[in-house]
């Protein structure tokens, strides 16, 4: 920390793939645009052909214990997203003296979910054993990181469900303000498994159409998959769109499965971020929320958010683009943020037909051009771990 | 009116499959009748006992619930349940 | 920033047992018993209670396979009979340990799960003195892995040179200035580096049997062995050949 005050964290790069792009800005449009990927409730990604980076990195396989992890989705879309970030940042490659921060609930999921269920019922010939749970540590995924990155630095996982990147993005941002790395890489990936998509259903939680967060007649969530990633640093470089400027982790200490009635954990994240940034409600122009579609999710982040912003500022979700797609959300729709601010366009939130009276928010008005100096991310995750991101464009005085 | 020894087992077993499916071992099955109810003062269940319940009686009874709406009605107390599993195997 | 352990208490497994009579405990996974036998003994040894930390009171829990019991439960019951059983889903997240905790101690600031295969331990440790030096004065960080009997077959094929985890949990209580100052009780063990070698040449002592997320129960047998059994740095080898060594120093 200087005299001055903590040390800004710029954000100089970012990158993504979700079912409806593979890339950032691919996403932003299709959310700009209207265009979902959601088909009979989920949102699969398709992986595209591999440029050359993505091919030359994941080449690398080949010389570590790793070579299973080529047949998931798991690896290729988080290179896809880090190589897009890389790129967005002018990085070459990690240095030790950097961090890595990965969010992810079902880790390489397919690839161990398949051999343990045969396993379980008897099916697996004895010489196929050992993979039936050599890929199921989510540590797995950061082992073969550090491999294909060359990487020995600071780095972890986080597991807190649907707010996991947001909560890895909020320790990143405390990791490059503090100083205690000047650059960090923060993202998440998340795949669709059976185990999450029968869960989610048995918990009656899924919807079979696209959601419609926030709507009157919303029925529930879409689950779906992607990978996104951001490069945080002090320097600036000059291309920097935003700095994250205060982040905050809540617990509702209230319900496994049920978010608190009025949100009171959401209200406590989303009050820390922006006391974390020195700023009031106020200064914040849109509120990209966590709006799964769920109708008690929805509603108790609606309470939560009139609770801190009253009803004057625009909150929307773009869930219905591109799913839920549990750890990798937060740092999804971040970059969603992000490519907003770069952009100077509000994202609404499509699918939104009859607003329901209940969630008294103001619906950010989609498409509308103005500039956004400050953004708020929200989440809220299972067993009640909340997390809030406060952006802050380049060129606004704190 | 006299419940058939029928009804008085179905009860017992329909009580048996819910202690175990949320693991209600520290109440006393001898307490649970068919006036005991699921939520609130009764089994004291909460949204996430009742989805694990309705799979765990649809599973051992062979029945199923059609829509929310029939869950509310049917997994009210014991005794309706016990009612919706006759009715289906009659 | 050094942080100091204030509390620290290992898993019993016939108090995890026993918790399973506990009706606040009824849907509880084997984690989660076994995480909260080790933080109720850590507990017990601060100087005040936790609620007067208010909101400034952290949770991390450190997992390396997760909630491997309910996982292997849900999908063979999803494979056999086609039935998904709510509760085991539930049950199956990895931050199912971390979320029973909050509701149960009523922690409502930061709550987080790390896991990094053998080195979750190292690195809750690491998440806890960020979040000491900001968010919070006390954290609780508690490390736990089960294996589940239904799959140790399995284990041969994954630890080839015999090495087989016991189920367990670790916790210590970690603080930081002010922390110390509210809740420790006198001497204290300072947690001063931790460093990782990812390399398979490491030497060391033969791991402890406690699974991945070792390094946190390594601290809390320091702290409870005290000043004169305690040597620094404690040096771990672990099964999959790296190792770690943390530096730590009596404080009285």
């Amino acid at each position: 920390m200087t005299a001055a005050g903590p040390t800004p964290v710029w954000i100089t790069g970012y990158g993504a793939i979700s079912c409806v792009a593979a890339d950032a800005a691919g996403t932003w449009l299709a959310a700009y645009e209207g265009r979902s990927g959601i088909r009979e409730g989920l949102g699969a990604v398709a992986l595209p052909t591999e440029s050359p980076s993505v091919a030359a990195r994941l080449s690398r396989l080949k010389t570590t214990p790793f070579g299973a992890l080529r047949g998931g989705k798991a690896l290729p879309m988080a290179i896809s997203a880090i190589e897009e970030a890389l790129a967005a940042a002018g990085w070459e490659g990690l240095r030790d003296d950097d961090g890595l921060l990965l969010a992810t609930t079902t880790g390489q999921g397919p690839l161990w979910e398949d051999e343990l269920m045969r396993h379980l019922l008897g099916e697996l010939p004895a010489d196929r054993r050992s993979s039936a749970l050599a890929t199921q540590p989510l540590g797995v995924t950061l082992a073969v990181l550090r491999e294909l990155y060359g990487f020995r630095g600071r780095a972890t996982i986080l597991s807190t469900a649907c707010s996991a990147s947001t909560h890895a993005i909020a320790l990143g941002h405390r990791w490059v303000r503090s100083g205690q790395v000047r650059r960090c890489l923060v993202g998440g990936v998340e795949v669709l498994s059976r185990l999450t998509v029968e869960g989610f259903r048995s918990l009656k939680l899924l919807s079979a159409e696209r959601a419609r967060p926030f709507d009157a007649t919303r029925q529930g969530i879409n689950l779906s998959e992607s990978a996104a990633f951001i490069c945080l640093e002090r320097d600036r470089a000059g291309t920097a769109v935003a700095r994250v400027a205060g982040s905050a982790f809540s617990s509702d200490a209230y319900h496994m499965t049920a978010p608190h009635p009025e949100g009171r954990g959401s209200v406590a994240a989303m009050r820390g971020a922006l006391s974390h940034a020195g700023l009031e409600p106020a200064a914040v122009d849109w509120i990209h929320a966590h709006g799964t579609g769920s109708i008690h999710n929805d509603l108790s982040e609606g309470i939560a958010v009139v609770t801190v912003f009253g009803d004057k500022t625009p909150v929307s979700s773009t869930k219905a683009i591109h799913g839920h797609s549990l750890a990798a959300s937060g740092a999804l729709e971040s970059v969603l943020c992000l490519e907003s601010m770069r952009r100077g366009v509000v994202l609404g939130t499509p699918g939104l037909a009859t607003p329901d009276e209940k969630i008294a928010v103001r619906h950010a008005t989609h498409g509308a051009k103005m500039p956004l100096r400050c953004v708020l991310k929200n989440s809220l995750g299972f067993g009640g771990a909340n997390g809030a991101l406060v952006f802050v464009a380049d060129g606004e005085s704190r | 009116m006299t419940a058939s020894v029928d009804r008085v087992t179905l009860v017992r077993d329909i009580a048996q499959t819910i202690v175990e499916a949320v693991n209600l071992r520290h109440k006393n099955l001898d307490d649970i009748t068919g006036e005991t109810a699921l939520m609130g003062a009764g089994l004291e269940l909460d949204s996430l006992d009742m989805l694990e319940v309705v799979v765990a009686v649809e599973t051992r009874f062979g029945v199923k619930i059609a829509d929310a709406d029939e869950g509310k009605r049917v997994f009210r107390t014991i005794g309706t349940i016990a009612e919706f599993v006759e009715a289906k195997d009659a | 920033m050094t942080i100091w352990v204030v509390g620290a208490g290992l898993s019993e497994s016939t108090r995890a047992e026993a918790l399973r009579d506990d009706p606040d405990f009824r849907r509880a996974t084997t984690n989660v018993r076994l995480a909260a036998s080790a933080v109720e003994k850590a507990l017990a040894a601060l100087a005040a209670p936790l609620s007067d930390a208010g909101s400034r009171v952290a949770l991390v829990v450190a997992t390396g396979h997760g909630e491997l019991e309910p996982t292997a439960g849900f999908l063979q019951e999803l494979g056999r009979t086609n039935v998904a059983r709510p509760l085991l889903f539930q049950n199956s997240l990895h931050n199912t340990a971390a979320g029973f905790l909050a509701l149960r101690l009523a922690l409502v600031g930061p709550v987080t799960t790390v896991s990094d295969a053998m080195f979750s331990g190292e690195d809750a440790v690491d998440v806890a003195r960020t979040l000491l030096d900001g968010d919070a004065d006390i954290a609780v960080v508690v490390g736990v892995d089960t294996f589940p009997a239904v799959l140790s077959e399995l284990l041969p094929s994954l630890y080839p040179d015999g090495f087989r985890p016991v189920d367990g949990a670790a916790a210590i209580i970690l603080a930081n200035e002010v922390g110390r100052r509210q809740f420790g009780r006198g001497a204290a063990l300072a947690v001063e580096t931790i460093e990782r070698n990812f390399g398979t040449d490491s030497a060391g002592e033969t791991p402890s049997q406690f699974f991945d997320a070792d390094a946190i129960a390594v601290l809390a047998q320091a702290a409870l062995a005290g000043a004169a059994s305690t040597a620094s740095p404690l040096v771990r080898r672990k099964p999959d050949g790296t190792s770690s060594s943390t530096t730590v120093r009596w404080d009285a």
